[in-house]
């Protein structure tokens, strides 16, 4: 070209140009115009989320964190250390994880004002559209530069929206996992790309903050990151399997490069993860309702049959108290539907009989199967084996619900066949145009087909999308999943607002689960929402550690031969931190009584109880909720205590002790034998200083959830200090006789009270020995009590912005180099 | 005939029915494996054919059957996938070693 052009004039030279330019913009207009027609019809589609949304309520489900407390779900993410959360404290080493998108978003939207159903609905909006360019993005990917591919990009994304897979579960149960439903198929597809292309640093980084700012949503459930990390792998042994040469190379290049960035943008929550492992696997097992995973695996699994067309979920056909747990599920149990479904996997298949040398088509139909084997759980074909692989492994745990969590992969790899087929079937009825009338034919042949598949698939089947009946609208007994907050929920916060001291409120009735059920004007049913409604510590939840006490409180308040006119209730709380009960006479209780979830008994029942305990009164009503004093509650937060009782037993015998005349509790410190080791009950009993010895004063300031400051005066003997949050290793005590106080750096290296003195204290709490003679504190000084983690934390998320801050500089960095490199060339 | 001979036939006989009945399936495995090895998409559309049977029979109320059918079905798609990629990752090897030599 640069030879024809020497021999032209400039007016020649421009017009050439001229129409090379137009040529070239028609030809990307055309390239862009492909791509840009399905783009736009997704994110069309995207707009009937916006329609389930009715009379601007906003939804909230079962696991779904619908918001209610912005703020609160923003400093989750913070800090290693719950407060609260339904519960006596506890290790919050998850929600740092998915603070990046979610609780960012919850956070910035809440501090620019943007009322909480906008928030929703502007999340369904990106989720749902998300899922649908994600999809047509990863097929973008597989088919680029055929001809079926913006077919095959939109079948594909349609489907993945709307599949028997989303309808069934990922709406209606609207868990934190839909990150991961949305987006990992843009992940998957940048990976594809990345390997295929032998991409480099700046493609590693890109997929690398895109996984961050998208999958890690769903890390609430860490199982989606090894899921992710799983196939991404597992499509890497394909691909490498499939080529030669330096194309493998370039692979493992790119795999490193985007791994170590991936890790070092992921520090911020990884680096805890990792070092905590255990303690989480063995957290996510505290459960009162007692499900083995091989009973959860039985139940969640279905027949090959109902496997292979996405369907086989339990709760399909089944309801609670006249109610189903689907409105539209008897429907989709019908004989029609079920004849529809099969079109699911004959469309699936039927493309490997066109072109089975395409190896994404093996792949994605390898995963596929694979799916459909887990899904099936023991059932034929091969139940030994698959009970023999799942019993004896770690992979149980992983798939245990095993439709929710191996369904996305059959909805995925499904999506991806069946855009291939319709596209494929398409354009080769298309293609036999030799003779006219044939022609004519076969034209009308293809838009017939095309035509049913989108009116059976995505109009008949998906037919819940398109009324809304995905959103639960209520039942007799099951309540809607939109709501409304009463207003008398906001005077009871602004009343406990005006109140000094940390406390805690006891939530009646009380949930092993942690959730609740409302009859308010449209309902709730979800996660118990009083600790973000009241803006107090709230124990509401039986799944932790320490559920004894909490429990037995609960069922005590809940027995019909309850033992009236005792302290052993109020007591207990006491030792607990609480200063009210709220009891909430706004409970939907036809539905929770009798429900394995609830400790449960007639509102009248609590009320009998709760009046005829000693220690308990009512002391103020806000509309449907009532709320009981504890007159033996007393700041109990942080205290010193030389008066000790070890009781010889277990926590009901502890209870037994507690309701006994002689027991004052934030002046004495009990100890069970159960709770501490031998050593530490001879000590126990060593430095016991029986009551006439003093206790010094204690004052302290709350600096975040992760530290406090207690300044100590008036220290002439050994105390016991008591922390009232759940026992913790990881919570240490820094003396400092000088004052002042232990930051986190300084916690790393700084020695703290040995853990031989660290004890668990009134059966959940910390407490530690102090001796200001052994320390040489004099008596006056300052403990900085201190979770450990923390620093943890600030370390990781010191490592994460120095990788992003280092992956940046280098791309500038390449970039001016390169910029240097051609100005150097062009003087040459 | 000697009653000798006649038991001695008999045996032969029932000896030659269960090598018949133990042979049968394996040269017919034989003989399936080989024509799928050599087109792998016959198997993906038996598994196509059942699927639509399965369907078929599932709407005549014949579930029992239909699960049946069904597992046939998904044990034809495994085999059709599995032999297509072990095909093609075969084919591929051979590919490169035949431009190796060039």
């Amino acid at each position: 070209m640069s030879g024809l052009m020497a021999h032209l004039n400039s007016s020649q030279i421009a017009a050439v140009n001229g129409l090379l330019g137009r040529g070239m913009i028609r030809a990307s207009l055309s390239k862009y115009r492909d791509q840009a027609i399905p783009v736009v019809m997704i994110l069309m589609l995207g707009t009937l989320a916006l329609t389930w949304f009715k009379d601007g309520l906003p939804i909230s489900y079962i696991d779904y964190p619908g918001g209610l407390d912005r703020a609160l779900a923003f400093s989750r993410g913070l800090y290693t250390w719950e407060a609260g959360f339904g519960d006596l404290g506890r290790a919050n080493l998850q929600s740092m994880s998915y603070f990046i998108p979610y609780d960012l978003l919850l956070g910035l939207t809440n501090v620019l004002g943007i009322p909480l159903v906008a928030v929703e609905r502007t999340l369904f909006y990106i989720w749902f559209t998300g899922a649908g360019l994600s999809m047509y993005y990863l097929v973008y990917v597989l088919m680029k530069g055929r001809k079926e591919q913006p077919l095959a990009g939109i079948v594909a994304a349609v489907f993945y929206m709307m599949s028997p897979f989303a309808l069934i579960h990922i709406w209606p149960s609207l868990t934190l996992a839909i990150f991961f439903f949305s987006f990992f198929p843009l992940i998957l597809g940048l990976f594809i790309a990345g390997l295929k292309d032998g991409k480099g640093f700046k493609f590693a980084l890109l997929l690398s903050l895109v996984w961050v700012f998208t999958l890690n949503g769903s890390n609430s459930a860490p199982r989606y990151m090894v899921f992710a990390w799983l196939i991404l792998l597992s499509y890497f042994v394909f691909h490498i399997l499939t080529i030669d040469g330096s194309a493998r190379w370039r692979a493992f290049r790119f795999l490193g490069l985007f791994g170590v960035i991936w890790l070092g943008l992921n520090a911020y929550w990884l680096i805890n993860f990792a070092l905590h492992l255990r303690s989480l696997v063995a957290g996510a097992e505290y459960t009162t309702i007692s499900q083995s995973d091989i009973w959860t695996y039985k139940t969640a699994s279905a027949s090959v049959l109902d496997a292979m067309r996405l369907g086989g979920w339990w709760g399909l056909g089944e309801g609670y108290k006249g109610d189903p747990y689907y409105t539209w599920g008897s429907t989709y149990l019908s004989t029609p539907f079920v004849a529809i479904s099969f079109l699911i996997p004959l469309l699936a298949f039927v493309g490997l009989l066109f072109k089975p040398r395409y190896k994404e088509l093996t792949f994605f139909s390898l995963m596929a199967l694979a799916a459909i084997f887990l899904i099936k759980g023991f059932n034929p074909p091969l139940g030994h084996l698959n009970e023999l692989i799942t019993s004896n492994t770690w992979l149980l745990r992983l798939i245990r619900n095993v439709y929710v969590n191996v369904g996305v992969f059959l909805a995925l790899s499904y999506a991806f066949l069946i855009g291939w087929s319709v596209s494929f079937v398409y354009h080769k009825l298309g293609a036999r145009c030799v003779i006219t009338l044939k022609s004519r034919v076969y034209g009308v042949g293809r838009n017939l087909f095309l035509l049913s598949v989108v009116i059976l698939l995505f109009g008949v089947y998906a037919y819940p999308f398109w009324t809304g009946g995905i959103i639960y609208s209520g039942g007799k007994v099951i309540p809607s999943a939109r709501f409304e907050v009463p207003e008398y929920y906001e005077d009871a916060a602004s009343w406990l607002d005006s109140q000094d001291g940390d406390f805690r409120v006891f939530s009646l009735p009380f949930s092993r689960a942690g959730y609740a059920d409302y009859s308010w004007e449209h309902g709730y049913n979800g996660m118990d929402p009083t600790e973000w409604l009241i803006r107090r510590p709230v124990i509401s939840v039986a799944n932790s550690a320490n559920p004894e006490l909490p429990l037995q409180v609960a069922t005590t308040l809940s027995q019909t031969d309850s033992e009236s006119e005792t302290s052993q209730v109020a007591k207990t709380l006491a030792l607990l931190n609480v200063k009210y009960i709220v009891l909430h006479r706004d409970t939907n209780w036809e539905f929770i009584i009798g429900h394995p979830y609830w400790i449960s008994t007639s509102l009248g029942q609590y009320e009998s109880n709760l009046k005829g305990q000693r220690g308990l009164v009512l002391e103020k009503s806000f509309g449907k909720l009532d709320f009981y004093r504890n007159i033996y509650w007393h700041p109990s937060q942080i205290y010193a205590a030389s008066n000790t009782v070890l009781v010889s037993g277990s926590i009901d015998k502890m209870f037994e002790v507690v309701s006994s005349d002689s027991f004052t509790p934030g002046e004495a410190v009990l100890f069970l034998s159960e709770q501490v080791s031998s050593s530490q009950s001879e000590f126990i009993q060593e430095h016991s200083a029986g009551s006439s010895s003093h206790a010094p004063d204690i004052s302290f300031e709350k600096v975040n959830a992760t530290k406090y400051q207690v300044k100590v005066t008036n220290a002439t003997e050994p105390f016991f200090l008591v922390f009232s949050e759940s026992y913790d290793s990881q919570w240490k005590a820094y003396v400092n006789s000088q004052g002042g106080d232990t930051n986190w750096m300084e916690a790393f290296f700084q020695g703290a009270i040995s853990s031989e003195e660290h004890f668990t204290a009134n059966g959940y709490a910390n407490a530690w020995y102090i001796d200001p003679a052994e320390l040489g504190t004099g008596e006056e000084f300052t403990i900085t009590l201190y979770y450990q983690p923390q620093s943890l934390l600030y370390l990781g998320w010191m490592v994460s912005g120095l990788t992003l801050v280092g992956c940046v500089s280098f791309l500038v960095w390449g970039w001016r180099r390169g910029r240097r490199l051609k100005t150097r060339r062009d003087r040459v | 005939m000697s009653l000798k001979e006649k038991l001695k036939s008999i045996v032969v006989s029932a000896l030659a029915i269960l090598a018949l009945l133990v042979l049968a399936p394996l040269i017919i495995l034989v003989i399936a494996v080989a024509i799928l090895w050599q087109e792998p998409r016959i198997a993906v559309g038996i598994a196509l054919g059942l699927l639509l049977i399965t369907a078929i029979t599932l709407a005549a109320g014949g579930k029992g059957v239909a699960e049946e059918l069904a597992v046939y079905a998904y044990f034809f798609l495994a085999a059709g996938v599995i032999l297509m990629l072990i095909k093609y990752v075969g084919e591929r090897r051979a590919k490169v070693e035949e431009e190796e030599q060039r």
